[in-house]
């Protein structure tokens, strides 16, 4: 392949990027040898390209990275799909009708939720102090997003779609209340579920 | 606020559920994904902030735009497919929102140049191309750096940002074609444009 200057020269930068297919490359790299003129303009733009490479980088100052991760859990941003949640639940089948099932001692109840970014950002907080516990967000999109919380006496189920919403006795929503470990004292289904 | 691992088994209907949590936290939530996104920003910001200031050409837009940057990263987390780089992927989201941000600019706003900024002791290392370089460039890139970005900072955004991914970041064209969303035919054209009105930009320092 024999190129004219206006070819090579149209050709200079991804020549000096190693951009060109082999042909393309030899043939250029021919001409270059050959031409001053073309010489002279590879040799122009590959010191452009070089200054620019050995710029030395700007750093940031220290504490970027902070406060990037601060802006984060400011803003109340969170991912637009994904709902992450930091329980593991375990379903399994129960044949049979109502089961009492003792619980594990020794623990407080807590669970959180995260909900869906632009509406319900605020996490669900348990606090073993309070008396009452505010249900803040809920994903819709989750098929299984009920849970329990026990107040002594009995053990309600429910899932919450909405904040502070009066405790009812079906299945939509509520105020729980805290559970503290030392009357703790089994689990019973609710009643009418 | 703390929270405490509990193990509660829960009868449900007829179904037991038993709900774990995976270990104690004094925050107020824990996010697998967030916790993943934040070791992202602590291995990649400070890459991101020498391509945001090599786009904006200071420190106060620079810091904004990476920290913009990342929180729309974060936000579209869910939809980075992995199919490239996290950093080619940043750098996308990167250059759009330096598009919009020159589009906001008022038109007659000159920003004065920044002093370089101070670098840590031990850490000024010059990005050295594979292809070897001359000791013109080194002497060039070293003394000239304000004047290299004001060059930069002349480029019409497309030529800018083509020319910051290959020269600064070492991408292919090909990298640079799906960050920027355009053919390998226009990022040739764009680096190669770019690189003439630099030549001509730099003239009187190249002679």
């Amino acid at each position: 392949m024999v190129m004219n200057c206006h070819r090579v020269q149209n050709l200079i930068s991804a020549y000096v990027d190693g951009e060109l297919p082999g042909v393309e490359m030899l043939a250029v790299r021919q001409h270059i040898s050959d031409c001053g003129d073309c010489k002279s303009e590879f040799e122009s733009i590959l010191l452009v390209k070089r200054s620019i490479s050995c710029l030395a980088p700007k750093c940031p100052s220290t504490d970027l990275a902070a406060s990037i991760c601060m802006k984060l859990s400011e803003s109340g941003t969170s991912m637009e799909s994904g709902i992450l949640y930091a329980v593991k639940r375990h379903l399994s089948g129960v044949s049979g009708g109502l089961r009492l099932v003792g619980v594990a001692a020794g623990l407080l109840v807590a669970m959180t939720l995260v909900g869906r970014s632009g509406t319900h950002t605020t996490p669900l907080i348990y606090s073993p102090t309070a008396s009452s516990m505010l249900v803040r967000s809920m994903d819709e999109s989750d098929p299984v997003k009920m849970f329990s919380m026990h107040n002594g006496n009995r053990t309600q189920v429910f899932r919450p779609r909405q904040v502070n919403m009066p405790m009812s006795d079906d299945w939509g929503v509520g105020v729980v209340t805290p559970v503290s470990m030392t009357n703790w004292n089994g689990c019973q289904v609710a009643a009418g579920h | 606020m703390e929270l405490f691992v509990s193990m509660l088994r829960i009868v449900l209907r007829r179904r037991i559920v038993v709900v774990e949590l995976s270990k104690t936290v004094s925050v107020p939530y824990q996010n697998e994904d967030r916790r993943v996104f934040d070791q992202l920003v602590q291995k990649h910001h400070k890459q991101a902030y020498n391509v945001a200031y090599r786009m904006t050409g200071n420190h106060a837009d620079a810091e904004d735009l990476t920290q913009d940057t990342f929180l729309k990263a974060y936000r579209f987390f869910g939809n980075y497919r992995r199919d490239m780089p996290f950093e080619n992927w940043l750098f996308r989201i990167m250059s759009n929102m330096f598009v919009d941000w020159l589009r906001r600019r008022p038109k007659a706003q000159i920003r004065s140049l920044d002093e370089p900024i101070r670098q840590e002791e031990g850490e000024t290392t010059l990005d050295v191309p594979d292809t070897g370089d001359g000791p013109e460039a080194l002497v060039l890139s070293y003394e000239l750096d304000s004047e290299l970005q004001a060059a930069l900072n002349t480029l019409p955004n497309d030529f800018r940002i083509a020319v910051i991914l290959s020269d600064i970041e070492g991408l292919s064209y090909e990298e640079i074609s799906e960050v920027m969303g355009s053919s390998i035919g226009t990022v040739r054209s764009r680096l190669h444009r770019g690189r003439k009105l630099l030549r001509e930009r730099l003239k009187p320092y190249l002679e």
